[in-house]
């Protein structure tokens, strides 16, 4: 079973992403409400996949995907963004994310996302 | 680029975000104001910074809350804003003004702040005496504002 840690402050989108990966079989194994516990998350659970907010406290998600890819270069980010800006696009695709959701999301583009990064 | 106007962008974007979570609004109008103020029972704050500096509030009573919240989360019956409701209406307000900054169309980054929630039966916020602007709406039966200031 694939793990899926949710990288976002907002609970709502922790219980919508739940709501969309749970049913096909992955776990969504915790919710870091900012970067930097993010980090240490990503430590403790090893997650096949991150699920990563842009706008957040502390340590936002350019920052924290920075951080991610220093500890695995390899790691594996959907980058959820309300943002139309295309200049923060540009940096979060030079870091090597290459999977991006708008919010509003509908459950079936991420899990979409999701399983192209696993290749499945 | 001075941006001193928010209005079609702002406009624009509700005209796209509230049908995706089948939502019936209607743009009234704009009108000019003294500063940057709230006297809704649910306010949401969010502060522009780096390509663009200001605050954006959107005030709701607690029905137009309720109603986006209920549509967030599925058609869910909402009576009281609780964590997850709280946490759906700052995002609805990250959705809002995430994308209406995307419109603008200037090079540089615009962030946008995690929102705050304000609520209460007699709030009245004073977040800024700088003059501002405030678009008003219909949302089915009831209403929702949108007031900003920029620098």
């Amino acid at each position: 079973m694939a793990k899926v840690l949710v990288i976002d402050d907002s609970p709502f989108i922790f219980k919508a992403v739940k709501k969309a990966l749970e049913p096909h079989g992955f776990e969504v194994v915790d919710n870091a409400p900012n970067g930097q516990i993010g980090l240490e998350m990503y430590d403790k659970y090893s997650p096949d996949v991150i699920t990563l907010d842009v706008t957040m406290p502390v340590m936002d998600g350019i920052e924290t995907a920075k951080g991610l890819f220093g500890k695995n270069p390899n790691v594996k980010i959907v980058m959820l963004s309300a943002m139309g800006d295309d200049v923060l696009m540009n940096e979060a695709k030079g870091l090597g994310i290459k999977q991006f959701v708008s919010k509003p999301f509908k459950p079936e583009d991420l899990l979409q996302s999701v399983n192209s990064l696993l290749g499945s | 680029m001075t941006i001193s106007n928010l209005k079609d962008p702002l406009v624009q974007t509700c005209t796209e975000l509230f049908p995706m979570f089948g939502l019936e609004h209607r743009f009234m109008c704009e009108l000019p104001e003294n500063s940057l103020n709230s006297g809704e029972k649910v306010n949401v704050i969010a502060g522009l910074t780096n390509g663009l500096k200001g605050n954006i509030v959107l005030g709701l009573t607690k029905e137009a809350a309720f109603e986006i919240v209920s549509k967030m989360m599925g058609g869910t019956q909402i009576s009281d804003l609780d964590m997850i409701a709280k946490s759906a209406l700052s995002e609805f307000m990250v959705m809002l003004c995430g994308n209406t900054v995307g419109k603008i169309g200037v090079k540089e980054i615009i962030d946008v702040s995690p929102p705050t929630l304000v609520t209460g039966d007699n709030v009245f916020l004073m977040i800024s005496k700088a003059p501002s602007k405030k678009l008003f709406f219909k949302l089915g039966e009831t209403k929702f504002n949108i007031a900003y200031c920029l620098e």
